[in-house]
């Protein structure tokens, strides 16, 4: 009993870094350039599309280079999301709030059917990379070696996030954005540099949880909506603009999520959404909001 | 000449008797065919006109309409699968109690944020719906959907006529004397003390607070009255679809009716109901093209946003207003659409 908790909290530990590297993309995005991203889950599952595209298409000796392939799709990911903050994103920051939520809204229905076009219908898993690295033995049972790769990847990039925006120049720079905008501009930041390099950020975390999760979860159209609803959630049991409210969150949420779906898998969502209803009329603002 | 002491000039009277009339006859002079999809439209348009007066009158963009459409539908098949209920006014009231149960749980955790945060708590409460729907299978059917027989209106079962003409030529006088009476509900509110509260909040909600507007219990009536609007919409579409689907209560459909309010202009009571019509005769017309309609309706959505935000209503306003003068129109509100605070101006200008 006690192994197969451990077991279970290894594993929500291993999607917590997951949800956390996409909702915490959708909450810097919010955090620095005030918009609502409702696409973001959709930079996700390209990413995921893309990468399962790469690694059922290609073959690659040794098998280890293939773990450049997730890379390679956050890459591409963020180049299309470069696109879209260009083309798309900038005409509107300075429009009302829904005017950039119906924005978004309208970006997913276009997504949702051109990957369906690009992709095709059937979901798809490569599994081969999950395959290769074996797998260890832990608390007496066999435990997938990828999901640790993922979880030691996923860590590092958080390591290199939180460098990132407290360690460095621009990190200054994007927080001082974060609090005041005007300020910041009277002060000399380009704030389109700054916006344009945040979305760009944000997809790639979005692209690298995406490229990663293939393997395990199949390619398909329903994987973006799913994330995109477990990042809102996220996002309102954290607070808006929190990383630090997004990290435990996501890790409240996947605990959460993984016990409900040894214990009883037809609520799985529902027990998300009490822990969420729980927060949100002891805390309105989510655990780490301002305000 | 004033109703109910409510601005209502003679000519707009004249004017929508007129639409009125036209709308009894259609079913005499189009062919059945097109008069379903009429009804799909008007049903759309009850859906939307929910969403159009919360997002209007309150500033609250609720991105989970969808909910309250599915429960009001899934309410009317459930209750005629389980408990043999077949006369429409038993199963519209008891979609009109459970839309208005579920809005109120939703609305008392909703209401209490704005804007942003609101859109998307409605946004993930409403997603609640659909995996409820997906997940219990074994009451709805999971995906398959439910079948919805013929209900009885008033008693009447209308066995003698076939299912195309029943739509065309009974049902259709019911949705619309139903969309009658809520669109008169919905500019009786509107323009009510009640309704100029909502306005006030919605244009300053800490000035609103200080004037004595018990702001949270006004928005949690409002946001009780939209739901359950989309929740009639949605008992009504049951009966006219003859199934009912999970597809209602996903997000797609929330956005769905989110561009139906903006195809049709969010500055006119009757820019939902046209935007549906629009919206019902476009699908069948994509439909017939491609199977990748989502994407062309995104494409309309960013095309609305950003070359006609104040929907198509408000391009043939403006046509008309061009062409001819009328007098009394210069105290018409400026139509500039999605300007909340100069709408607000002329509304006040012309009570």
């Amino acid at each position: 009993m006690l192994t197969e908790a451990l077991l279970i909290l290894l594993n929500s530990l291993f999607y917590a870094l997951v949800i956390f590297a996409v909702s915490s993309g959708f909450n810097l995005i919010f955090g620095v350039m005030k918009i609502v991203n409702l696409a973001h889950g959709h930079f996700y599952s390209l990413a995921a599309f893309i990468s399962a595209f790469l690694l059922l298409n290609t073959k690659i000796e040794p098998i280890y280079l293939a773990f450049l392939l997730p890379f390679l799709a956050a890459l591409i990911t963020s180049l299309v999301g470069l696109a879209f903050e260009v083309g798309l994103l900038r005409p509107i920051y300075r429009k009302p709030y829904y005017l950039q939520i119906l924005l978004t809204l309208g970006v997913i229905y276009i997504f949702n059917d051109l990957f369906c076009i690009i992709f095709g219908r059937a979901p798809l898993q490569p599994t081969e990379i999950c395959k290769a690295p074996g797998s260890i033995i832990i608390f007496n049972q066999l435990y997938p070696l990828y999901n640790l790769i993922v979880i030691g990847v996923s860590f590092t990039i958080g390591v290199i996030l939180w460098l990132l925006l407290y360690k460095t120049k621009f990190g200054i720079a994007l927080r001082a954005v974060s609090l005041d905008t005007e300020i910041s501009l009277a002060l000399g930041i380009d704030i389109k540099k700054i916006y344009t390099l945040t979305f760009v950020i944000s997809v790639a975390l979005a692209g690298i949880a995406g490229g990663f999760i293939v393997p395990v979860i199949a390619a398909s159209l329903g994987i973006a909506e799913e994330m995109l609803i477990l990042s809102l959630i996220v996002t309102i049991i954290g607070g808006m603009g929190s990383l630090k409210g997004a990290l435990i969150s996501s890790l409240i949420v996947s605990i959460f999520r993984s016990f409900a779906i040894f214990a009883f898998p037809e609520f799985e969502l529902l027990v998300i959404y009490l822990v969420a209803t729980i927060v949100l009329l002891i805390r309105p603002v989510g655990l780490f909001g301002g305000g | 000449m004033k109703i109910f002491s409510l601005p209502l000039s003679s000519l707009k009277i004249f004017i929508y008797g007129v639409i009125v009339l036209f709308c009894v006859s259609l079913p005499y002079i189009l062919p059945s065919y097109y008069i379903s999809i009429l009804c799909y439209g008007l049903v759309f348009g009850i859906a939307s006109l929910g969403f159009t007066f919360l997002f209007k009158n309150v500033g609250l963009l609720s991105l989970g309409h969808a909910a309250y459409f599915a429960v009001g539908a899934y309410s009317v098949a459930l209750f005629m699968k389980y408990f043999s209920i077949h006369s429409i006014e038993l199963l519209l009231m008891i979609s009109i109690f459970s839309s208005l149960l579920l809005s109120a749980i939703y609305g008392f955790l909703c209401v209490r944020h704005t804007q942003v945060y609101f859109a998307l708590l409605s946004l993930a409460l409403a997603q609640l719906i659909w995996v409820a729907i997906n997940k219990f299978y074994f009451i709805t059917y999971g995906a398959d959907g439910i079948h919805v027989a013929r209900p009885t209106i008033f008693g009447m079962n209308f066995s003698w006529i076939g299912s195309t003409e029943f739509i065309a030529k009974v049902f259709y006088y019911y949705i619309l004397a139903i969309l009658l009476v809520l669109v008169g509900v919905t500019w009786i509110i509107i323009n009510s003390p009640f309704g100029r509260s909502l306005q006030a909040i919605r244009d300053n909600e800490v000035r609103a607070k200080f004037i004595g507007i018990k702001v949270r219990l006004y928005k949690w009536y409002a946001f009780l009255f939209s739901g359950t609007i989309t929740g009639i919409s949605g008992a009504l579409y049951a009966v006219l679809n003859n199934h009912v689907v999970p597809e209602i209560a996903n997000w797609t459909f929330s956005g769905e009716i989110i561009i139906i309010s903006l195809l049709g202009g969010l500055d006119y009571l009757i820019g939902p109901v046209a935007g549906g019509i629009i919206y019902s005769f476009m699908r069948i017309y994509i439909w017939g093209i491609t199977i990748y309609w989502k994407l062309l309706l995104g494409i309309v959505l960013l095309t609305i946003l950003f070359l006609i935000p104040g929907g198509l209503i408000s391009v043939i306003h403006k046509i008309m207003r061009a062409q001819i003068i009328f007098y009394h129109h210069s105290k018409r509100p400026n139509t500039s659409s999605l300007n909340p605070k100069r709408k607000m101006k002329s509304n006040l200008a012309t009570t």
